[in-house]
């Protein structure tokens, strides 16, 4: 299994669990590696991690937001 | 459209609603807009969202209600209905431990309301459009009141506040003002095949007790109770005999600072439209009646404890021996409500002639629902 199917995977059994604190923890992560090489697909990430951190009352969603509006994608 | 002309007239000459209150679904709509939506209806219970983030959906009469409790405690009730594309927010009961979001395309929205992210809205990775003011897209606050633990509504917007259309309620019952204690094991629904005013009008008059409820005619005789009457505000009944439960010697606790009336007294007030309670020394309880259709009510019985022992262990018995008792009268009062709603199909019943000594209290809420109808029709003639 490639890399990119075991993430494909974790993150469709974290959708099925419900479990907005792992899918907020693997989009951030995810979000921060790709902004070092592209910022729309790396903002696309975060985005995503912002919502589920929003969702789970998580401490992070914060952080992520200061990270989207300084690129002018987040109040 | 029906003729209330002999519904709003003195109690020895009134009639009661036509048949059309009963058994026609426009007219039952009528009283959607111009009686349940228009005024403030009980839509649920405060202990149904006891903790910070719980929220409960609602759907009253179709619309779609969340009643959730915010991070300052209060009880707050939003249409459950995203924003964007308008699609129903929470469908079960849970806990939001962050904020709101649409399953759709998690737009997401806090306790309080307010938007606080749209993702994606300006393509991809952007979560920010100017065509997008998040300040005007926040969830529609219905206004809502918690009395006693009801959550009461009003989905129109336009009736008073609840503080002053029932402020003789609650000067009235000011003495129970207190914190009340509800658990799980004290609380039942019935499914009852009638209109939701048969209910109401059952409630508001202790003229039935003798013969519907036989076993309570052995502590509280027809002759100990008394009628209370608020024009256009509230009514019901009371009783000067009240006994409190014992099981093997234990009592349940009562409610601090009560006046000596107390000591025997309980009463059962019709909290207009749709809301029936009562007050006794050692507890309370209220009732929502939900509308389901013309002829089917939903029940939703919540019983209540002056404090928190009430709900020990050691009053297990007592809490349980009380529900039952409640849950029997209760059942006892259906085939009265499910009969009078088959006995509206007869296509001669003039509404009904009130008995002048006994009825008083249940003509005063048909004169209520009359007037409001009538004022519904005002306003949509004027308009």
């Amino acid at each position: 299994m490639s890399d990119f199917e075991k993430l494909d995977q974790e993150i469709r059994q974290a959708q099925a669990d419900g479990d907005t604190d792992r899918l907020m923890e693997i989009y951030h992560a995810l979000g921060l590696e790709e902004l070092k090489r592209d910022e729309e697909a790396g903002a696309f990430l975060l985005v995503q991690a912002l919502v589920y951190g929003l969702e789970a009352g998580r401490g992070e969603a914060e952080d992520i937001r200061k990270i989207l509006k300084s690129l002018g994608r987040e109040e | 459209m029906s003729d209330l002309s002999s519904v709003i007239q003195p109690l020895e000459t009134a009639r009661g609603l036509p048949n059309e209150h009963y058994v026609d679904q426009k007219t039952f709509e009528e009283e959607r807009d111009s009686v349940l939506f228009a005024n403030w209806s009980a839509v649920g219970f405060g202990k149904d969202v006891p903790e910070e983030g719980d929220a409960a959906p609602v759907n009253f009469l179709g619309m779609p209600l969340l009643l959730v409790r915010d991070h300052a405690g209060d009880v707050r009730v939003y249409q459950n209905t995203c924003r964007h594309r308008g699609m129903v927010l929470v469908q079960e009961k849970g806990n939001i431990r962050g904020t709101i979001r649409c399953p759709y395309h998690s737009w997401c929205y806090g306790l309080d309301g307010r938007l606080r992210s749209t993702p994606h809205v300006g393509g991809p990775g952007n979560n920010l459009h100017d065509g997008i003011k998040r300040d005007e897209l926040g969830l529609i606050e219905i206004p809502s009141y918690v009395f006693m633990d009801v959550v009461f509504v009003n989905i129109s917007g336009t009736a008073a506040p609840f503080e002053e259309v029932h402020a003789k309620l609650i000067k009235h019952w000011g003495e129970f003002d207190k914190p009340l204690y509800a658990k799980g094991d004290s609380e039942f629904t019935l499914k009852v095949n009638t209109n939701w005013k048969l209910a109401v009008e059952n409630y508001c008059e202790s003229y039935h007790l003798p013969w519907v409820h036989p076993g309570l005619n052995t502590v509280s005789r027809l002759e100990d109770h008394y009628h209370l009457e608020e024009r256009l505000a509230f009514s019901g009944q009371g009783s000067t005999v009240f006994q409190k439960l014992e099981v093997d010697g234990k009592l349940l606790p009562d409610f601090d600072d009560l006046s000596e009336k107390w000591d025997t007294a309980s009463e059962y007030i019709a909290v207009y439209p749709n809301c029936l309670m009562g007050v006794h020394k050692d507890h309370t309880f209220a009732i929502v009646l939900e509308p389901k259709g013309l002829d089917e009510t939903h029940e939703h019985v919540a019983l209540y404890y002056a404090k928190p022992e009430a709900l020990e262990a050691g009053c297990d018995d007592l809490r349980k021996t009380n529900s039952e008792f409640w849950h029997e009268v209760f059942i006892e009062d259906i085939f009265v409500v499910e009969g009078m709603q088959k006995g509206r199909h007869g296509m001669f019943f003039d509404g009904g002639k009130f008995s002048p000594a006994m009825d008083g209290p249940t003509h005063l809420f048909h004169e209520w629902v009359a007037t409001k109808i009538n004022e519904g029709r005002a306003k949509i003639a004027a308009e």
